[in-house]
């Protein structure tokens, strides 16, 4: 057979911008301070990308379709009130409990939007504040803490090898299976080819509305799964402790190179977004830029992610 | 009249006006003229380039080449609002009535400035002109009233009165104002009255009238152009008009023959593979009962509105029938059949008429495309293998001769012909064996044209049946076993064209 030949103008512009992107961030702050490449401020960058990556994985299906999900920040809330009283009560078990829960937020999600037919956008919105309520009755308006007794259930996800630890390896094995997931299996490119054009993808046969449903609940897991980090790093959780992640989340994804507009990007780009926006902040704090101006860098490279990666011919009026 | 015009030129004329998109000739070289008090009928089959030529005079689209002159002046419009500023204004199919304004309201949308008192609107003299204009065009409606009250006809009222009154703000001469298909969506009553209106309105102005029903043409123009392909093929007065001649123009030579491989046309199975009983939608059609033969090419004709286009979707599952009975292989599948995925499943496919944006994922390479499909068949060990991809794609592109550099080239850089390759080769690959097709060889060239048509022979000696709508009667004629003519969402008739072909003027009998 032919071996296929991929011409210059192939290489993909949205895996290779953010990969220079890191490298160039990885060197200047390098550079600029000695204290960057130290163990412990690694270790600092790692844990602050894996987080973001965890709970980004998800959210990236969701927007590769072409919607996106805005009760991440609730559910991690929801998540983190949870997993914590289960633990106190149950020990290990609570690792089973929120992972069947968070695949049952997710799926509301998913449900909600294919009966209701409306956009994903109202439906998240909506369903955030349900999820807000449900923290806020759980937790009783305040923040759990861990009993002592239980630390041995959540201190192995934190023990270091040098600057890894073992949320750092889960983070390590969702790449693997989430990038299989997207580029081997028929859910997989159903969601780029629904991203890309639904009508095309309905009428060739293919499951739209399965795909949304299935993308969703992948949404609700990895929140689940990005609230058992946290919690391991926090050792707490309040009703306060989910809605920050929100918007740095949508960052991660976004400046990745995944396109809002749907079916460009993937689980990869999510993984350079979180190390993007990891080092940056890192690096932020170790050359001493004050915290209040970080906010304006975060705000300005969304926007700046997002004009460089949205279809604009998809969107007929910006609203 | 003005000083130093020739009062034997026409008010309006339009020269050699030539246009094309991308490599699509919509309008070679078309002359048009109109004069004061004159209505002027233009007609053509779908395609023959009547649309294009009216948002051409109406500013909506550029002329590659030509000129248009009023008065003996030659103009040029950039865009819509200076067509309007020459009077031109024009009544589109999709209507622009807000359905949430008032009647004055809509008769000066986009013309508020002229309402204006220190930046404020003024509603006292948006009313009063409005009843000065409803008034003297006779038109009996109350402006305050709410636009989603009016019936279609008095929309069109509307938006005639709006042209005119603008015309007449403009400072322009005549007002010239172009109908594209108003009567499509109109019961016989309201035709006659839109007449009626147009009649006494020609007295002050010049009228264009589109139109495909051609008793309306004889009835209502004192003079017709007929388009065919992009080209003038007559003009002819009021005198001369018949249905017939206008008829034999718009199809002009019979080209039925080798063109659509018809030597290669088989005698269809026996096996009733698809068959319809008394299939109704409340929208589109009714009591629809018809047999697909295995191996069968079947078309359907007939005019936008006659429902073949929501028969065929419903076929697919994309929109439903309300109710009737419908059978594939013999079994009942009413009701079974919800969703494309569904027809799918039951080994329907459907090639729709939008190509770039229903058919293919222009973004995603050609191998992504064909195999769309198949993906659950390219599985090994639970994953989709790209080499199985690859090699059926491999296999379909020989087959069907798509030309491109490498089937990992992205469908939007393929010709409009290889596009409906890889579309129809996906369908291939399907498997599934009645396939329908909405307008398959739309703007592409008359080579890979006539390739489709091959495989379209070649596809039903493997024994897929075919639903197509063509382009042209003479794509219907050529191509089909059998050809069901539709009017007004009922099957008029079903012809026979396994012994001999019938003419255009056969079918069009049962359309117009």
């Amino acid at each position: 057979m032919k071996k296929i030949q991929f011409k210059k103008s192939n290489i993909d512009l949205t895996k290779l911008l953010p990969l220079v992107a890191v490298i160039t961030l990885f060197t200047f702050f390098s550079l600029r301070n000695s204290q960057f490449l130290g163990l412990y401020n690694i270790g600092n960058i790692l844990d602050f990308a894996n987080t973001y990556f965890i709970a980004g994985i998800g959210l990236t299906f969701v927007i590769l379709i072409g919607s996106i999900d805005l009760s991440i920040g609730a559910m991690i809330s929801l998540d983190t009130i949870i997993f914590i009283i289960m633990i106190n009560a149950l020990g290990f078990w609570a690792y089973p409990i929120i992972i069947v829960i968070g695949i049952a937020l997710g799926l509301f999600n998913g449900v909600v939007l294919m009966r209701l037919k409306i956009p994903s956008f109202i439906v998240t919105l909506g369903s955030s504040g349900i999820f807000m309520s449900l923290a806020l009755i759980f937790s009783g308006a305040g923040p759990i803490g861990l009993v002592p007794k239980q630390l041995h259930t959540l201190s192995f996800l934190t023990a270091r090898i040098g600057p890894f630890t073992v949320n750092h390896l889960l983070g390590l094995i969702l790449f693997i299976v989430f990038q299989i997931i997207q580029n081997k299996t028929v859910f997989g490119k159903t969601v780029y080819a629904v991203g890309h054009s639904e009508v095309t993808t309905k009428l060739s046969g293919l499951p739209i509305m399965r795909t949304k449903l299935i993308s969703f609940t992948i949404s609700g897991l990895c929140t689940a799964l990005a609230s058992i980090v946290i919690v391991s790093i926090m050792l707490s959780a309040a009703p306060s402790t989910g809605p920050p992640y929100m918007l740095l989340i949508i960052a991660t994804v976004v400046v990745g190179g995944t396109s809002l507009s749907g079916g460009i990007g993937g689980v990869y780009n999510t993984l350079l977004g979180s190390l993007l926006l990891s080092m940056l902040r890192n690096g932020m704090n170790v050359i001493g830029i004050n915290i209040y101006y970080q906010q304006i860098i975060y705000g300005a490279i969304i926007i700046a992610a997002v004009s460089l990666t949205l279809d604009r011919s998809k969107i007929k009026i910006v609203k | 009249m003005k000083i130093g015009s020739n009062s034997m030129d026409p008010f309006l004329n339009m020269v050699n006006i030539s246009k094309s998109f991308l490599d699509v000739k919509a309008l070679q070289e078309v002359n048009l003229s109109i004069n004061e008090n004159e209505i002027v009928g233009l007609v053509g089959e779908n395609g023959a380039g009547k649309s294009t030529l009216v948002k051409i005079l109406a500013g909506v689209y550029k002329a590659d080449q030509g000129k248009i002159s009023i008065d003996g002046k030659d103009i040029y419009f950039n865009n819509p609002q200076d067509a309007k500023k020459h009077g031109i204004g024009i009544v589109f199919q999709e209507q622009s009535i807000l359905n949430n304004m008032t009647v004055y309201e809509n008769l000066f949308l986009g013309q508020e400035k002229f309402f204006l008192n220190f930046g404020v609107l003024s509603k006292e003299r948006m009313l009063k002109e409005a009843c000065e204009i409803l008034a003297e065009l006779d038109i009996d409606i109350v402006p305050t009233r709410n636009a989603n009250t009016l019936s279609f006809v008095q929309r069109e009222m509307i938006e005639i009165a709006r042209n005119v009154w603008l015309a007449r703000k403009s400072n322009a001469k005549v007002p010239i104002i172009l109908l594209d298909e108003p009567t499509t969506a109109l019961e016989q009553n309201d035709i006659k009255f839109l007449f009626q209106k147009l009649n006494e309105l020609k007295k002050h102005t010049a009228i264009i009238f589109i139109s495909h029903r051609l008793e309306e043409i004889v009835t209502l123009c004192d003079r017709v152009y007929v388009l065919k392909d992009g080209k003038n093929v007559g003009c002819f007065s009021k005198d001369d008009i018949s249905e017939n001649l206008l008829r034999s123009k718009m199809v002009g030579k019979e080209l039925v023959g080798e063109f659509y491989q018809s030597s290669m046309q088989r005698k269809a199975g026996e096996k009733v593979v698809l068959e319809l009983k008394g299939c109704f939608n409340k929208h589109a059609f009714y009591d629809v009962s018809f047999q697909l033969k295995e191996g069968e090419i079947l078309s359907i004709c007939g005019t936008i509105g006659s429902g073949k286009e929501a028969l065929c979707k419903a076929i697919f599952g994309i929109t439903k029938f309300d109710s009737g009975e419908v059978y594939i292989d013999g079994v009942d599948v009413k009701g079974s059949i919800n969703s494309p995925m569904d027809a799918f499943n039951k080994g329907i496919g459907y090639i729709p008429e939008d190509r770039r944006n229903e058919g293919l994922i222009l973004n995603l390479p050609i191998f992504e495309n064909i195999t769309l499909t198949v993906l659950k068949k390219l599985k090994s060990h639970g994953m989709v293998s790209r080499k199985k991809q690859f090699e059926v794609t491999e296999k379909m592109v020989k087959k069907i001769d798509i030309r491109s550099a490498s089937i990992a080239a992205l469908c939007k850089n393929l010709s409009g012909g290889n596009q409906q390759k890889v579309v129809l080769g996906k369908w291939l690959l399907s498997g599934n064996k009645i396939l329908v097709m909405s307008h398959p060889t739309r703007g592409v060239d008359v080579g890979a044209k006539q390739q489709i048509y091959t495989l379209m022979r070649e596809m039903v000696n493997d024994g897929v049946s075919l639903i197509t709508m063509g382009d042209s009667f003479e794509e219907d004629i050529g191509l089909a076993n059998r050809i069901i003519i539709m009017k007004d969402g009922k099957i008029m008739t079903i012809i026979d064209a396994n012994e001999s072909k019938p003419t255009s003027v056969d079918l069009i009998k049962y359309i117009v």
